[in-house]
């Protein structure tokens, strides 16, 4: 495994808050008894008095970071994906209304790993969350960009509630590298492999890393495809998405999260509505059922979300063409 | 049928709030002064909710005029009291309230459940508005977490929360419960405006709350009960409440829903009529004018009773051209 990628994301999360709360003292961290996974006890560690174990009272800690909000503090709100956004989706609705900020870390976002079944994979929360105005969501790649994208989200700049998106798990094998120079920009992405017979738009480690092998295997196929980390799954820079699109037939998305409602369909929403769809193929890859359970190659291979099952469909759409 | 929506202006209940009168006597014609007023701009708006804005009036009036003053010049201050409502419905009664004290402008409360003006349902864009409410059970949740950036921040300041007693249904509220007690959040105030009807039918038809005075008790809070339309009983808690350190605080204010006009008050209406017919929804004309005459003869006996003169009123009727800047001056 390639050095730079061995800090899980989760870690680095944390490193990255306790860092950033030392300067902003109204970072305020509250759990639901999840802190363990995300390695939050460290940040109990550094301050204790800023961070609140709330139990597994997921709507009560949302409601609790909402109050703390209206007088100026900064709420950072852990669970897993699945139960904050869903159980807890109306409350962090309500908190929106107030036009206050709040994090939300979406802990255990997506399918991986797959060993605990459809009650903890999340593959709904970024349908229920995008629907929420002043809501921008993340999923960033691996450690450097979770660092940046924390960052960006407790600047003073932003405004918008965050909900960022973190897979927990080891780093896949093959995960691509990203260049240490990369620097985050909101609404952008960058690619890890190139190509111009189609381009392909996915998002954190998992599907990253699949799509990434399903560059490389195309590539012997002497079919070359663009892939891009997409970080920012429901707000996108026009200019550099039309740049990136341009002289590419094909499009298509992978989603660790359900066929409807994921980066795949908003970023298609975005690009109709700003007419750059004319003459794209379109493909969808995404999660059409409940998640199977089982180790992480069964799993993907079951949903045909696996590398080589990408690039065979991929390989027929092209040659569809 | 040609009939006025009479509204009591700011500047008559101003002089009310200035005369030298034993606050219990005066809280009494406040409160009925804002009954009018809250029956009168939801008629105007054609919707909103009479009967829960009644019951809770009492405990309103105590609190923004009398108990946990947050006055304009307040509003933000970071050392401010708090209050806000978890139901939420019963904002007509409140903006009536802050209407009087300047907080909310006429021409603002006219336009309740219209675009640009008053939102049906709490909405902290609107002055004296602390948090949005409405969707029932996140009242408590709020309150803790006001109370916990208080003490983090080192601000005074008390926060009181209002509940319903059909929100005690949610399950939000169980967990609030748990962790405010857990988590040493004593300086919460709860009261529930527990007026026994949600929506049209009994509380206990519905889901029967039990034991609530146990069942509070049992989470770790510190439990009072007493009759939510008596500003004496209700005052003696709150002092009692601001004393008690050790536990958050929890009123059960019994109240009657629909509380001022004799045929929208339970039990009365219920005997009549197997559904609670004033939960939502404005009066219809000639409900409307009867409830109106008899809160009117009501503040007159109030009013005599101390050799005051009648109050001035407005009719806000739809149609009639106001001159807001005439009013606004007092």
């Amino acid at each position: 495994m390639p050095k730079s990628n061995i800090i899980s994301v989760t870690n680095s999360f944390t490193d990255c808050l306790i860092d950033l709360a030392k300067k902003n003292k109204k970072i305020i961290v509250l759990d639901a008894d999840l802190s363990d996974d995300v390695n939050l006890n460290k940040f109990k560690k550094y301050y204790s008095n800023r961070f609140i174990q709330n139990g597994i009272a997921e709507q009560d800690m949302v409601s609790m970071a909402g109050g703390m909000a209206l007088t100026g503090l900064l709420p950072v709100v852990n669970s897993f994906a699945s139960f904050l956004t869903s159980r807890a989706n109306e409350q962090i609705y309500n908190n929106a209304t107030e036009n206050t900020k709040i994090i939300y870390i979406c802990l255990y976002a997506g399918s991986i790993p797959a060993g605990a079944g459809k009650s903890h994979q999340s593959l709904r929360d970024i349908s229920v969350l995008s629907s929420i105005p002043n809501m921008s969501i993340f999923h960033p790649y691996n450690h450097m960009e979770t660092k940046q994208i924390l960052k960006h989200c407790l600047s003073k700049n932003v405004k918008n509630n965050c909900a960022i998106r973190l897979s927990i798990g080891p780093v896949p094998q093959e995960a691509p590298l990203i260049d240490k120079k990369y620097k985050f920009l909101d609404g952008q992405g960058f690619s890890v492999a190139e190509g111009d017979d189609a381009i392909l738009f996915t998002y954190g480690q998992t599907m990253l890393t699949e799509a990434y092998k399903a560059s490389l295997f195309l590539k012997k196929n002497k079919i070359k495809i663009e892939v891009v980390n997409t970080p920012c799954i429901n707000n996108f820079n026009k200019n550099w998405l039309k740049k990136k699109i341009t002289n590419k037939n094909s499009i298509f998305f992978l989603d660790d999260h359900n066929i409807n409602g994921g980066l795949g369909d908003l970023m298609i929403g975005f690009l109709a509505e700003n007419n750059l769809l004319k003459d794209k193929k379109i493909t969808k890859f995404g999660f059409r059922d409940f998640p199977a359970c089982g180790t992480t190659a069964e799993v993907l291979s079951f949903h045909k979300l696996d590398y080589k099952n990408i690039s065979n469909q991929i390989i027929s759409k092209i040659k569809n063409d | 049928m040609i009939f006025k929506i009479l509204f009591i202006p700011r500047r008559e209940t101003t002089k009310i709030l200035k005369l030298k009168l034993d606050n219990f006597f005066k809280a009494k014609i406040l409160a009925v002064i804002n009954r009018i007023n809250t029956l009168a701009i939801i008629k105007r708006a054609g919707s909103g909710h009479v009967g829960t804005s009644f019951s809770a009036m009492d405990i309103f009036t105590w609190v923004k005029y009398f108990s946990f003053v947050t006055l304009k010049k307040d509003l933000k201050k970071e050392e401010r009291n708090i209050f806000f409502s978890s139901k939420g419905h019963d904002v007509p009664a409140l903006y009536s309230i802050l209407y009087s004290l300047k907080i909310i402008s006429l021409d603002k409360i006219l336009k309740l459940r219209r675009i640009s003006g008053l939102d049906g349902h709490p909405d902290i864009s609107i002055s004296g508005i602390e948090a949005n409410t409405g969707s029932l059970g996140m009242g408590i949740s709020k309150a803790k977490g006001i109370v916990w950036s208080k003490r983090y921040l080192k601000k005074k300041g008390q926060v009181i929360v209002l509940i319903g007693d059909g929100e005690f249904q949610e399950g939000q509220i169980f967990e609030a419960l748990q962790t405010t007690a857990h988590q040493k959040l004593n300086e919460v105030i709860v009261i529930m405006d527990h007026n026994k009807i949600q929506s049209s039918q009994y509380v206990s038809k519905i889901i029967n709350l039990r034991d609530i005075e146990k069942k509070i008790a049992s989470f770790g809070w510190h439990v009072e009960r007493c009759n939510g339309h008596s500003f004496k009983e209700i005052n003696k808690v709150f002092k009692k409440f601001i004393k008690i350190k050790n536990k958050p605080k929890f009123l059960i204010a019994d109240t009657i829903k629909g509380k001022g006009v004799s045929f929208m008050e339970h039990p009365k209406v219920m005997k009549k009529s197997s559904l609670y017919n004033w939960h939502a929804g404005a009066p219809g004309d000639i409900d409307f004018v009867i409830a109106q005459e008899e809160l009117l003869k009501k503040l007159n006996e109030l009013l005599t009773l101390k050799k005051l003169k009648s109050l001035k009123t407005l009719d806000i009727y739809e149609n009639k051209k106001i001159n807001f800047q005439s009013l606004e001056i007092h």
